[in-house]
């Protein structure tokens, strides 16, 4: 039963087969790590690409315990084409379309060739007071030696442009989420970047900015810095139930924060839902995604960067789901047994973090169809062979040696999609990235009239570390780079 | 593939929460000639028997070791160690089997008798026993329930020092986790009342372990008229119920385990007193912060019969 109390009964829940590969390799560039946004528009489905993520992440500044470095980095960032992408997938033709690159910019450091977005990390179809019927929107990463990360805008799917964007601070390099509420659009930066750095998940503000009409630049903020905690370093993720408009938190001190608003006059009331990452205290850092099912909202929680806030020293631990009700009261769903505020908690599913995954650093998205609610994860395990275990816990090092590494990885390694009709139980769809486990995060499941599309997060290419003969190498990747699946039940049978 | 079973009488499920006195309530059934009790199978925890032997190779505990003595005792009338090793060969060179046709093959080795199946690692996870209603919809279920004070005092006993213990039983709002026993009692409890709701009427009933033991006690006698039994003597003692009993005490080597620790903990049990001692507002000696039962407990255990004392 949904918040108005429609009963909708659930369709034929997908498994594995019932998906196919529309798209591998990045789009054929192994460059394209994340199909890291991704929206249904006028008969398309659009996806986003964030471009070497892997290999940025290497080039911003030393990485310990992790070596090899899993994918091959050149020694200068600008011998990379960063410029992100946007792709279009016709379902009638099984044709994908580029129809949209960054454009470069003369930078702060002197260069022509510098990407104005690195990265598209969020989509959203919004019709806003000037637009004339429902648009697209998307939201941009730039790199600090750029400008501040705009949200394009196009009316037809071909042709894209900026609008005037927030008054952001320097510092501000990417924004996720777009939500249409109350009549406004709103966003919230999730990333930040100086040359001393810049951290993806982290933002220099933590505020929800809201536009009417998204052709001017009337943006407002209608939240607090942090909701007035200044614990709250981002507000990290946003969407609507039950007439109200939420915002999940990082909070790298006590936990995430879940809040929520009946919007109205800016700036808005804000009451809060749970505090101290709902009894799990920082293993419960960030929410990390949101959606409405069945008269609750369904919420993921974990810790940053891939399940292991390593310069916080929090982590590694995997992540919850937990479902949040309109009276504020929220039940564990998968996750870890506690005595809370609310008082005693035990997952409803059985399963605990990670669905009994320990490698699982996120529940990166949701999505309802046909019925189902469907949650795709991120797993670090495919990381296993690069990482220095040697200091690791006693119990996870005796796994790793039980499982032996390379069956785990191979054989466990990707990114989980997993279905629920009802909430409390769930199935899985795929465990092992749709057998490949390089696919070690489903970024975008998008529920369309053709089916359920997965995107993928798969940083491992162009060229990926193998080790042969003991010595490591790179070597090309076909599996590397962000793949989109598509799944739908076979057709029925002729008469 | 498995004789048929369609002669098999349906089976019995024990179901409890961890450290609930479901050994003590089979090793007591064990006396009745219509049943044949096995030890903890384990089997509901995958639905093909290779992925049962991938869990059992890596658990840190002792699942694997019923099935394997209870496998044993039934092909070969004895579970030391040769039979144990045969035991562990017959079930490797059937791993294409589904879980539910190992079942049905322990229960034509059982028939006539009638197989009573202890559980109390299965009702901590609804997908688990989702495998009851789907492999025997004819089957019956016992609800064992012990108060959760005695309960969490035998848990919190088995854990101390203890290297591994299960996530299951820690509550994690605390840095570093600690056991808190209530948590795994409201778990299992709660999820087995959710199984009986929708279980067919007159094929489920509850058991309280803490009073079947006491010869003339009530709930030994509704377990006989729920179950059809023949009259039995009770028994005075449970742990000389257990003990005497062949999977109520430890295996050999190759197989130590199958049944619920407690029965390793006399002294423990000896020192629990009896149901009016227990009380579900006091303190709870296990928690650093000596609170109390949380009122999620203190409902479910009222549900179950218990009084606030």
């Amino acid at each position: 039963m949904d918040s108005v109390g429609r009963v909708h009964a659930a369709g034929v829940g997908l498994t594995e087969s019932d998906f196919r590969l529309t798209c591998l390799n990045g789009f054929g560039d192994g460059l394209n790590h994340y199909a890291h946004s991704a929206a249904w528009f006028q008969g398309r489905l659009y996806v986003g690409t964030s471009r070497g993520n892997l290999i940025g992440l290497r080039l911003a500044g030393p990485r310990k315990g992790i070596r090899p470095w899993p994918v091959e980095c050149p020694s200068d960032l600008y011998d990379l084409d960063r410029r992100a992408q946007i792709w279009a997938y016709t379902p009638e033709t099984d044709q994908w379309a580029l129809v949209y690159r960054s454009p470069t910019v003369h930078g702060t450091n002197g260069r022509d060739d510098v990407p104005s977005y690195i990265g598209l990390r969020g989509m959203a179809v919004i019709q806003s007071a000037s637009d004339p019927h429902p648009c697209l929107y998307v939201s941009a990463w730039s790199p600090h030696t750029a400008h501040s990360p705009d949200v394009l805008r196009s009316a037809d799917g071909e042709n894209f442009a900026p609008i005037p964007r927030p008054p952001f601070g320097p510092a501000v390099r990417t924004c996720r989420t777009l939500l249409d509420f109350d009549g406004r659009a709103h966003l919230s930066p999730t990333g930040s970047g100086t040359k001393k750095g810049f951290t993806q998940d982290l933002s220099s503000e933590a505020v929800i900015y809201a536009n009417a009409d998204l052709a001017t630049a009337d943006w407002v903020p209608v939240s607090a810095e942090g909701f007035g905690n200044p614990a709250n370093a981002t507000v990290f993720e946003v969407a609507t139930f039950d007439g109200h408009m939420y915002g999940g938190t990082v909070n790298p001190l006590t936990g995430g924060e879940l809040w929520k608003s009946r919007g109205g006059d800016a700036p808005y009331q804000w009451t809060r839902v749970f505090d101290q990452g709902a009894g799990r205290g920082q293993h419960n850092e960030v929410i990390s995604a949101l959606c409405e099912f069945r008269g609750a909202l369904y919420v993921g929680c974990g810790i940053i960067n891939g399940g292991y806030h390593h310069a916080a020293g929090i982590g590694p631990a995997a992540a919850e789901i937990i479902r949040v009700w309109p009276d504020d009261s929220w039940d564990l769903v998968v996750g870890e047994s506690r005595v809370t505020a609310q008082g005693a908690k035990y997952p409803l599913s059985g399963y605990g973090a990670g669905f009994d995954n320990l490698f699982c650093g996120y529940v990166w998205r949701f999505s309802v169809h046909d019925g189902w609610l469907y949650a795709g994860t991120m797993s670090w395990l495919n990381m296993l062979p690069y990482i220095q275990v040697n200091a690791w816990p006693p119990d996870v090092r005796a796994l790793v040696d039980a499982w032996g590494e390379d069956a785990l990885v191979q054989g466990q390694g990707g990114a989980e999609i997993w279905r629920t009709a009802d909430g409390v139980n769930w199935e899985p769809v795929t465990r092992n990235g749709f057998g490949n486990h390089y696919n070690w995060g489903m970024r975008n499941l998008v529920s369309t009239p053709h089916g359920l599309f997965a995107a993928t997060a798969n940083p491992f290419g162009p060229k990926v570390a193998v080790k042969r003969a003991g010595q490591w190498e790179y070597t090309p990747n076909p599996r590397g780079g962000c793949e989109v699946w598509l799944g739908a039940p076979p057709a029925a049978p002729a008469p | 593939m498995s004789p048929p079973v369609r002669n098999a009488p349906a089976p019995v499920w024990l179901l409890a929460a961890p450290f609930s006195g479901v050994t003590s309530v089979a090793a007591m059934l064990n006396r009745y000639p219509e049943l044949w009790v096995t030890g903890e199978l384990d089997l509901l925890l995958a639905d093909q028997v290779s992925d049962l032997l991938a869990i059992f190779s890596l658990s840190q505990g002792t699942q694997g070791h019923g099935l394997l003595r209870t496998l044993a005792r039934l092909q070969w009338e004895r579970d030391d160690s040769p039979a144990i090793r045969a035991a562990q060969q017959w079930l490797e060179e059937r791993q294409d089997w589904p879980c539910s046709e190992l079942l049905n093959f322990l229960r034509a080795a059982a028939a006539p008798r009638r197989l009573v199946i202890p559980e109390r690692d299965a009702p901590l996870r609804p997908h688990a026993l989702r495998r009851i209603t789907a492999w025997t919809p004819d089957a019956d279920l016992v609800h064992v329930v012990r108060h959760p004070l005695p309960q969490g005092k035998l848990l919190a006993a088995w854990a101390h020092e203890r290297l591994y213990v299960p996530v299951d039983f820690k509550d994690f709002s605390q840095q570093p986790p600690q056991v808190d026993p209530q948590l795994p009692w409201l778990r299992a409890n709660e999820n087995i009342e959710r199984l009986r709701r929708d279980w067919s009427p007159g094929h489920t009933c509850l058991v309280h372990a803490d009073t079947t033991s006491n010869s003339g006690g009530a709930s030994r006698a509704e377990l006989e008229q729920a179950l059809g039994l023949s009259d039995v003597p009770a028994s005075a003692r449970p742990e000389q119920d257990a003990s005497a009993w062949w999977l109520g005490r430890r295996g050999p080597d190759l197989a130590p385990g199958g049944y619920e620790p407690e029965a390793d903990l006399a002294s423990a049990i000896t020192a629990l007193g009896n149901v009016q001692e227990w009380s579900l507002t006091m303190s709870l000696p296990w928690r650093r912060d000596r609170a109390g039962f949380t009122p999620e407990v203190r409902a479910c255990a009222r549900r179950l019969g218990y009084d606030e004392g």
